[in-house]
Formats: C-alpha cells, sequence, structure tokens
C-alpha cells in the first residue's frame, strides 16, 4: 500500500510542480510571484488593497494548490470556469468550493450589477449636472481607447466581439468590462476581466507621468475660471435625472439593462434618502462583492488559463487601450483649455476616463504639485462621473450591435 | 460593413446619445429651476419678452 506513495504524491502541489513542462513550471512560479507582489502593493498601498490583497493570495494559492485530480488530470479544488455541460456544472457544484459564487454570481454579470450598485450610491451627481455639456465632452474624448482599439485589435486577427470586449478596458470601469465580455466573449471573459482589473492601477501609477509628458507646467497649474451662477443642485433633480436616465438608457440599450438600473437605482436610493438600503449597498454589498470578485479574479489566474495564446495580445491590447483613453481625455481638455480662451485647465481631461474617483484625484494631484491653490476637482468629479455614463453608452451600443453584425 | 466602419457609427452615435443625455440634464435642471431663476437662465428671453410689451403698449 505505502509503494505508491513517493514526494510528489504526498505533496501533490509541488509533485505537479516538477511534473510540469519548463513553460508551464516557470507560469506557475511566475504567477505565484506576481500574486505574493500584488499583496505586498497592496499593503502598501500602491495599489487598491481591497482589491489586490484577496486577488494576488488568491493567484499565489491556485498556482501552488493544483493537484492530481481521480480522473488523472492536473486540477483543483476551487473553481472550473470551462465547464458548460449541466450535468457536469451540476456535479461540480458539489465539489468546487468556489464554484456556486462563480456560477451564480460571476459568470451571470450579477457581482458586476452589485458593484455597479456600489458605485451608484457612491456617486454624488450634481457635480456632473451642474455643467452637463462639459462633462459629457471630456467623458467622450476619454472614450478614445474604447473605439481605437477595436479596429487595432481586428487589424490583429481578432474577431470583433474579442476587440470590442478588450477595447471596452479603455473605459477603466471593471464591471462594464465583464458585462461585455461575457455577452460578447464568453471563451475569452475570464482574461479579460482579469487584465482590466489588474490594469485599473495602471490609472494610478501610469496617468501622472502621461499628465506631465502631455501638458506643460505653466498650463497643469490654471485655476479653471468659476461660473457666474453655481446652479444648486438638489435631490428631487438628482433623484428625477436617474430614473429618467435609466428608462431612456434601457429603452435604447435593453441588452445593457441590468447595468443601467443598478447604477441609478443606487444613485436614486442615495438621493431618496432610503438610508437602511444605502448602508446596506455601500457596505456589505459593495465591500462583500469586491472581496468575492478579488478573491475569484485570483483563483482564475492558474497557469493553464493564463498560457492560452490570445492572452499575450490582450494583455498589450489593455494597456494600451488605457493610454489611448488618457490621450483622449487630455486632448478634449486641450480643446476646452483653447475655446475658453486658455482658462480652463486641460488636465481635468484625463478624468473623463470613468475611474471613479481615482482618475480625479491623479488629476486633483497633478494640478496641486504645482499650484496647491487650484482646485479642479469638482470639474474633474462631474467629468468622472460622466465617464461612467459614456461607458455604459458605449457597452450598449457594442453589444447590441456586434451580435446583430456578425 | 468594416471594423473601421462599425466604430465610425459607434463613435457618432455615442457622441450624439451622450449630448442628447446632457440637454436631458439641462432641461431637467432648468425645468425643476424655481420660475423667477428659470427667467435669469433665459436672460435673452426676458429682454425679448420687454421689448415686446412696450411695442404691445405703443400700439395701444
Amino acid at each position: 500500500m505505502m509503494g505508491n506513495l513517493n514526494f510528489g504524491t504526498l505533496f501533490q502541489g509541488l509533485g505537479t510542480l516538477f511534473d510540469s513542462d519548463t513553460t508551464l513550471l516557470v507560469t506557475r512560479v511566475g504567477l505565484i510571484v506576481l500574486g505574493l507582489l500584488l499583496v505586498y502593493l497592496g499593503y502598501k498601498k500602491v495599489l487598491d488593497a481591497l482589491l489586490m490583497v484577496p486577488m494576488g493570495l488568491g493567484m499565489a494559492t491556485i498556482n501552488a494548490a493544483i493537484m492530481i485530480m481521480p480522473d488523472g488530470k492536473q486540477g483543483n479544488l476551487f473553481v472550473d470556469p470551462l465547464l458548460t455541460d449541466t450535468d457536469a456544472l451540476f456535479n461540480m457544484l458539489q465539489i468546487d468550493w468556489l464554484q456556486p459564487i462563480y456560477t451564480f454570481t460571476f459568470s451571470n454579470g450579477l457581482i458586476a450589477c452589485f458593484i455597479f450598485m456600489g458605485i451608484g450610491v457612491l456617486l454624488d451627481v450634481s457635480y456632473m449636472m451642474r455643467r452637463p455639456f462639459l462633462s459629457i465632452f471630456l467623458a467622450l474624448f476619454a472614450e478614445m481607447g474604447t473605439f481605437a482599439i477595436v479596429p487595432i485589435a481586428s487589424a490583429m486577427g481578432m474577431s470583433l466581439n474579442d476587440s470590442a470586449s478588450i477595447a471596452m478596458v479603455g473605459g477603466a470601469d471593471g464591471p462594464m468590462v465583464l458585462f461585455t465580455s461575457m455577452v460578447l466573449s464568453k471563451d475569452l471573459f475570464v482574461p479579460i476581466t482579469i487584465i482590466a482589473y489588474l490594469y485599473l492601477g495602471f490609472t494610478y501609477g501610469g496617468y501622472p507621468y502621461l499628465i506631465k509628458l502631455m501638458v506643460p507646467k505653466h498650463i497643469r497649474g490654471i485655476q479653471p475660471q468659476k461660473p457666474k451662477k453655481v446652479m444648486q443642485i438638489t435631490a428631487g433633480q438628482k433623484l428625477l435625472f436617474a430614473v429618467v436616465m435609466c428608462v431612456i438608457l434601457c429603452l435604447l440599450f435593453p441588452v445593457a439593462g441590468p447595468l443601467f438600473f443598478s447604477l441609478f437605482v443606487g444613485i436614486a436610493v442615495r438621493e431618496a434618502e432610503i438610508t437602511p438600503i444605502v448602508d446596506f449597498i455601500k457596505g456589505p454589498l459593495l465591500y462583500g462583492s469586491t472581496f468575492f470578485l478579488g478573491s475569484l479574479l485570483g483563483i482564475l489566474c492558474e497557469a493553464h488559463l493564463i498560457l492560452n495564446p490570445k492572452v499575450l495580445p490582450l494583455l498589450i491590447l489593455g494597456i494600451l487601450a488605457l493610454l489611448i483613453s488618457g490621450v483622449g481625455g487630455l486632448i478634449g481638455g486641450y480643446i476646452i483649455y483653447f475655446l475658453s480662451g486658455k482658462k480652463f485647465n486641460p488636465v481635468i481631461g484625463i478624468a473623463g476616463v470613468s475611474c471613479v474617483p481615482s482618475t480625479a484625484k491623479v488629476a486633483q494631484k497633478a494640478v496641486s504639485e504645482v499650484n496647491p491653490q487650484a482646485i479642479i476637482l469638482p470639474d474633474a468629479l462631474g467629468a468622472n462621473i460622466s465617464g461612467v455614463i459614456t461607458t455604459a453608452i458605449i457597452t450598449g451600443l457594442y453589444v447590441t450591435l456586434i451580435p446583430m453584425l456578425t | 460593413m468594416n471594423t473601421i466602419g462599425f466604430v465610425a457609427i459607434c463613435v457618432v452615435l455615442a457622441f450624439a446619445i451622450g449630448f442628447a443625455v446632457a440637454a436631458i440634464i439641462w432641461l431637467l435642471c432648468w425645468l425643476m429651476q424655481p420660475k423667477d431663476q428659470r427667467v435669469k437662465l433665459f436672460g435673452f428671453l426676458k429682454v425679448f419678452k420687454s421689448n415686446k410689451q412696450s411695442d404691445l403698449s405703443e400700439t395701444v
């Protein structure tokens, strides 16, 4: 009986590691190290700790915990994202401990909607409602990557569905990328979503350099001219805005209805001051969803999945999408700068990239470094919130139009 | 339809819907303003209104 027992079968994580070919071995070790690095960067607050600590630990764990399954193949007891057969899926729901959360919240977009409700509850739309045309203009320019990456990805040989899914990374809105790729690219939605969330840190780390590169110091410090009359936005107006927008956008794009409803119901309960629901959504629901999303994204970074040859182009296109969107936002800012007789700070444009509220904070920080008296945060938040709405519009366009064409 | 054509259509639609959204927001804010402030928002209408009144009074 003890004859079959050797080091590899006793310590199966190590056994499967050394039984693998060199590529798989290097990838597994690399992902374990990357996972630990993400935990460290989250702990040091360089990246968002809320997402990166569970994601990093999940990534390190899943690549360590690969074992020999009863059928003799390598596998794990966490989750199998590739199952499509209903019987096999039903069996797996009783074996893999994260399979129920993956199947019932992740792969149907529920977790994205929960996070969107949380974003809705945190948004104060009055910043956007005070200057709607300016905010929407900047946000549309900051979607440049979302548009530009589609033909670039197609030229690299990707299908229109996959091109549009990876292009959505340019919107810097995690739940929106998850939703779009889930609808359009079922085979690639796991790596695309992982890439999107990994790259959201780029807005913190990379955009300040982009601002310094594109906006000279004397322009960066401009204090935008205050409007002659600041319109006071009441809670009733914000509630009416949420209700009207939700109905109109759902009439236009029913496919993205779950996302629209989730965002606007969050805004609506906030403005209707339904305190117990607001507290529930912004507390347990948002934090719980973010925690499970982070953990699942990490667990899904298993070496076999990451070694898909389609992943490398996605890595390049994802970062390019965010870069082009940042450049687009600053170009939009420059257009307003010239139209306003050089009285507008073009840095505000980058806040149109809808990573709420990171890009608005990045913009304010870049301006404060040059001119500590300059306050651009209200305008930046307006563009930021508009970015969420324009990304939702583009999601609606892509998930509605592309299935008609393909 | 090629990809660039598709993206061009999406850009046009996104800008059209985006500005329609902005127009609706602006209209909602305007409608919910108290009436005296509404007139201030449309200063040019007030001017037009006063001219019209004076014309009428002259006619009467």
